[in-house]
């Protein structure tokens, strides 16, 4: 059997895949597994035996004949085709498309042979998105950019990537596949502390003067010594958080841009604890069991990228302004002494779990949305309505995919009738012809009328978007059929819709008959 | 394809105009391939399709690539202005 699993995402996507190798070469044992990656960060790849092939594709030698004096598009083409043939003369059993983009669609499409099975984005016959499994289409709808622009006011999502990736394909994580990655951490006190300045984005990392504060607390209130790590991009930066004073400089050690992949591995493995944001350093101290305080931004999930080594902290950063760097000095403290939490923030929605299982701790704004995530994903019971205005959008929603479902009959009978009429050359049916495709054309216009009011709703009450987004992306997975098919499966979604708002509706009923029955007792 | 990057500084305008000659030259390869490479047994359409399917995958892949790495493809046009190799 020829696996291939595509993860064109960055680096710590491609250390987020890694237990899903282990998983899959637990699963498969004498599959051949292939992995294709981004050549720029397919370096990742090389901590670990899991993939037989490393397919690199090399997008910078792809695009630059776009750019060259003569621009050339076809040469682009041409050095992509070559790519892509070669990989699809492998002849892959399984296509396991981990990187949730247009591109990895498009490139799963071409690689699907008469009997390859997919996971994860690929594309129709017709070019629209094709989404085929379940763990993909939750993504889509819940945790990605959504579908019909239909943006989320917070993401409610609280399934791990690790544990989205292993889903996508197929796999269950368990501990030994965590440990089979890489060689685990082993606790040395007089290890060092290593800090990861820098990050994919400014937005997910502290400033750097904020870093040097860190970084001077840490000297004067510990014996520790420090380790700094980063990529090349980073070392102006790390340059700069890294002044010291000559009587603390021995104990400071800058590796920025000094360090290869195995390297990198081997100073987190053996240090005492590792202090980053969302990055890629900080997935890599998952696969060693790394202690880490994790300084979590808005601009990413907790929840889905978070660290999940044993005794990791989060601390939640609101912004760079707002978060004090004694606050991280004393929290890095209390974790090297193994005591508790300063900070109560940090207490509540960071705990420190086994890398198998999920994060919990919560955020009051989202708790409700993730226990109806549940429910129409996990079979988890639903919670009650959160507010007056969520049942009355329930039932704006209601009444809206009532009316849908009396137009979806206008798509049967009218375009059969005007086909047939049209091909037996029937002049005396024109009037009929015209009556029914108005009727259609009606129906067509109501159909897109709900859509937009569907959306309308959820801007309203955020938390329906949890049904209308679920219920977008099914529609978008039927794909292409014959037109009595696609009735017969839209009825089919509708009536799922139906079936999921009538919890609420039946809820809000009893609550109306309730009301009624204390004013009669009155 | 001879204008030159700057005739084409809008992301847009270019990936059209490269949509366009693309699709041009599928429709020239369709009409080889209905001419001369049918495979024997094989219907002539499904395999004009299959070309065009394929072609168009690989051009919404490049239009694709180019939208994800547009910082990448930025650096490239300016280390080549510059002179950087």
């Amino acid at each position: 059997m020829k696996i291939l699993v595509i993860q064109m995402a960055r680096l710590g996507d491609l250390f987020q895949t890694l237990p899903t190798l282990a998983a899959l070469r637990r699963q498969f044992p004498r599959a051949e597994i292939h992995v294709a990656a981004r050549k720029k960060f397919s370096s990742a790849l090389d901590v670990s035996s899991l993939a037989d092939r490393v397919w690199q594709f090399d997008s910078r030698a792809v695009l630059t004949p776009v750019v060259s004096d003569h621009p050339s598009v076809a040469e682009s083409l041409t050095l992509l085709e070559s790519w892509t043939s070669e990989l699809a003369s492998v002849g892959f059993d399984k296509i396991i498309n981990l990187s949730f983009s247009p591109f990895s669609s498009y490139l799963t499409h071409v690689l699907t042979g008469p009997t390859t099975e997919v996971c994860g984005y690929t594309r129709f016959a017709d070019g629209y998105l094709s989404i085929p499994d379940d763990a993909s289409a939750y993504f889509y709808a819940q945790m990605g950019a959504g579908p019909g622009h239909l943006q989320f006011s917070e993401n409610a999502n609280r399934v791990h990537l690790t544990d989205l990736f292993a889903q996508v394909a197929g796999v269950e994580l368990i501990e030994e596949d965590w440990l089979r990655v890489l060689p685990q951490h082993t606790a040395n006190t007089n290890a060092a502390v290593v800090i990861h300045i820098g990050a994919s984005t400014l937005q997910k990392t502290l400033s750097w003067h904020k870093w040097m504060r860190v970084i001077i607390g840490l000297l004067e209130q510990t014996q520790v010594s420090i380790v700094v790590v980063g990529s090349k991009d980073e070392r102006e930066f790390a340059n700069q958080a890294v002044r010291v004073s000559d009587e603390h400089a021995a104990r400071i050690t800058n590796r920025v841009g000094e360090t290869s992949i195995l390297e990198l591995v081997e100073i987190i493995r053996e240090a005492q604890l590792l202090i980053a944001g969302d990055s890629a350093p900080a997935q890599l101290a998952s696969l060693t069991n790394t202690p880490v305080l994790n300084l979590s931004f808005p601009i990413v999930s907790a929840y889905e990228t978070a660290p999940r080594s044993a005794r990791t902290r989060i601390l939640r950063v609101t912004s760079d302004v707002d978060l004090a760097a004694e606050e991280v000095v004393r929290e890095a403290v209390a974790m090297l002494n193994e005591s508790t939490s300063t900070n109560t923030e940090c207490e509540r929605t960071l705990v420190s779990l086994g890398r198998t299982a999920p994060f919990s701790g919560s955020t009051a704004t989202t708790d409700f949305e993730w226990a109806l995530l549940q429910a129409v994903y996990m079979g988890q019971p639903f919670p009650p309505p959160s507010s007056t205005l969520f049942s009355h959008a329930i039932q704006r929603l209601h009444e809206v995919n009532e009316v849908a479902i009396e137009q979806l009959p206008a798509f049967s009978k009218p375009i059969t009738q005007a086909v047939a009429g049209t091909a037996n050359g029937e002049s005396q049916n024109n009037a009929s012809q015209n009556n029914a495709l108005n009727a259609l054309s009606v129906a067509k216009s109501i159909l897109d009328r709900v859509d937009d009011i569907m959306n309308q709703v959820v801007r309203m009450v955020p938390e329906t978007g949890v049904f209308v987004r679920w219920f977008q992306t099914e529609r978008l997975r039927v794909g292409p059929r014959s037109l009595d098919e696609l009735i017969a499966v839209h009825f089919q979604l509708h009536d799922r819709l139906r079936e999921i708002l009538s919890v609420y509706l039946e809820t809000e009923n009893r609550e109306a008959q309730e009301r009624v029955h204390e004013d009669v007792v009155v | 394809m001879s204008q030159t990057w700057n005739q084409y500084a809008d992301l847009n305008s270019f990936l059209n105009v490269a949509s366009q000659l693309v699709k041009q030259e599928i429709v020239i390869e369709t009409n080889a391939t209905l001419g001369s490479t049918a495979a024997p047994g094989r219907a002539a359409t499904e395999t004009a399709e299959s070309v065009i399917s394929t072609k168009l995958a690989h051009l919404h892949m490049l239009e694709e690539l180019i939208r994800e790495q547009l910082p990448q493809v930025a650096s490239l046009k300016r280390d080549r202005i510059e002179g950087v190799k």
